[in-house]
């Protein structure tokens, strides 16, 4: 056996080894997608009643959220003002910007909650299990009576995008 | 030398694969689910508010006459500025309301603030819907509103359970976000979430105190207090029903009189021969009975309108 046909088990071992230090920790996928596109699933799948679109404008006076927080944006809210039922999608400008909007978005749930608890106590219900969600760059409230068939719609487009 | 060669060559394969794992300062946080936070404290009045009343008042409430009290001198506890001027018939005709606000300069509500609980809220978002192809609808007005808002609990602390009204994504008390919204004349309608915790003159009373604090907070500001609206037949629940509402609104507008205020019976527009929310008007007939159409909210900015064009 030549030396060379000798160092190649070692050479294997060698390189084996050095990509098994690239497995490391896995890291998920970045999603990118278009929140617009999100909403108008979500919506088509279950519609907001009396929908109010919201614009830039409203996103800072409805929830204190800056325009130049967001790189985009999609937000309707039931206008008849009893309703639990909105859902805002934000994809922030960077990450200093999405713990803003993260924020932002707790706290209109929490004041939500807060108004409804002795008022609309069937809202309330309905408040008390939606919750803000963030992945990385993109921040969602999903607030409807059937919230939990469309948070499963946006882990869709959160995990993977589409 | 040739071993050496495949061991640099390995070596110098896993210095260029190592960065498959990228810098994890760079990736971005995993998901996670932010729980609501929950903390459980007492509201905290800053009022001491008279117990709740259980029972109807006797008599039976009048109306108030128009919307304008002649302009008089402020009570020597109050010092209020100049009311707006207003001596002119009101007009409560729907269809003329409704034909007003079809056609409207809305500039005189460019410097005004409405303030109020879920009626006046459902009144923003129908404005916010209109200016989408409308942008001068109802003038550049802002809106202080929140679900369950009383002039009692407008006076509590800020905390997790007060319902404050938000401003710019932050809540905090009128006497705070009046000011930040640079209006010179506040629309308020309160009084559903007051009249069966507070009872009529204790809600009076707070209402009073709310517009004391505002004021010392924005001293230049004109108030117009609005009437409270009616309740759908068959909603009407203990003191929450029409005949506690109408003397409320008679007594808001004795205050109103006495302050040197302006009183707006919004309600007048707003009721049937028996004083109930007509059902074309109530967006919850069957539910609490006392929040709005569209078409109401049309018909109260008309009435709104044709106050501001009589003064």
């Amino acid at each position: 056996m030549t030396r060379q046909m000798k160092a190649l088990p070692l050479c294997a071992l060698a390189l084996v080894l050095a990509l098994c230090g690239c497995g490391g920790k896995a890291q998920p996928e970045q999603a990118d997608f278009s929140v617009q596109e999100a909403m108008a699933e979500l919506t088509r799948t279950a519609s907001i009643d009396e929908p109010l679109t919201l614009e830039e404008a409203d996103m800072l006076d409805y929830f204190g959220i800056p325009a130049e927080s967001m790189a985009d944006f999609a937000a309707q809210t039931c206008s008849n003002g009893i309703s639990a039922q909105e859902i805002v999608l934000v994809k922030a400008a960077d990450e200093d910007s999405a713990g803003t909007v993260e924020e932002k978005l707790q706290a209109r749930l929490d004041n939500w909650k807060a108004e409804m608890e002795n008022y609309l106590p069937d809202q309330y219900d309905i408040l008390s299990q939606c919750r803000v969600q963030r992945d990385g760059l993109y921040v969602a409230l999903i607030v409807h009576p059937e919230h939990e068939a469309l948070e499963e719609l946006y882990r869709g487009w959160a995990e993977g995008g589409k | 030398m040739k071993i050496s060669v495949c061991l640099c060559a390995a070596l110098g394969a896993a210095l260029l694969l190592s960065g498959c794992g990228g810098m994890p300062s760079d990736d971005p946080p995993p998901a996670r689910i932010v729980p609501s936070a929950s903390e459980p404290e007492p509201p905290a009045p800053s009022v001491s508010a008279p117990a709740a009343s259980s029972s109807a008042p006797g008599p039976d409430a009048s109306e108030p006459d128009g919307p304008e009290p002649s302009a008089s001198e402020p009570a020597p506890e109050h010092s209020e500025p100049d009311p707006p001027d207003g001596d002119g018939e009101p007009v409560s005709d729907p269809e003329q309301l409704l034909a007003l606000a079809e056609e409207a300069d809305w500039s005189a509500f460019d410097d005004v603030v409405m303030i109020g609980d879920s009626v006046s809220l459902k009144l923003k978002n129908f404005v916010v819907q209109q200016r989408k192809t409308e942008p001068g609808f109802f003038g550049t007005a802002q809106f202080l509103t929140s679900g369950s808002l009383g002039s009692g609990n407008a006076l509590w602390e800020v905390s997790s359970q007060s319902v404050h009204p938000v401003f710019q994504g932050t809540k905090m008390p009128l006497d705070q976000s009046v000011p930040l919204t640079g209006a010179k004349t506040a629309y308020l309608m309160l009084g559903v979430n007051d009249v069966a915790v507070y009872g009529v003159e204790g809600s009076v009373e707070n209402y009073q105190t709310l517009l004391d604090s505002i004021q010392a907070a924005v001293p230049g500001i004109r108030f117009c207090v609005q009437s409270a609206t009616p309740i759908c037949r068959g909603a009407e629940v203990g003191a929450l029903n029409n005949e506690t509402l109408a003397l409320y609104n008679e007594k808001l507008a004795e205050m109103c009189e006495s302050r040197g205020i302006r009183f707006l019976d919004v309600a007048s527009v707003l009721r049937d021969e028996e004083g109930f929310l007509p059902r074309e008007y109530c967006s919850d007939p069957d539910g609490m009975g006392i929040h709005l159409t569209d078409k109401a909210c049309r018909l109260w900015l008309g009435f709104l309108l044709a106050g501001a064009q009589n003064s």
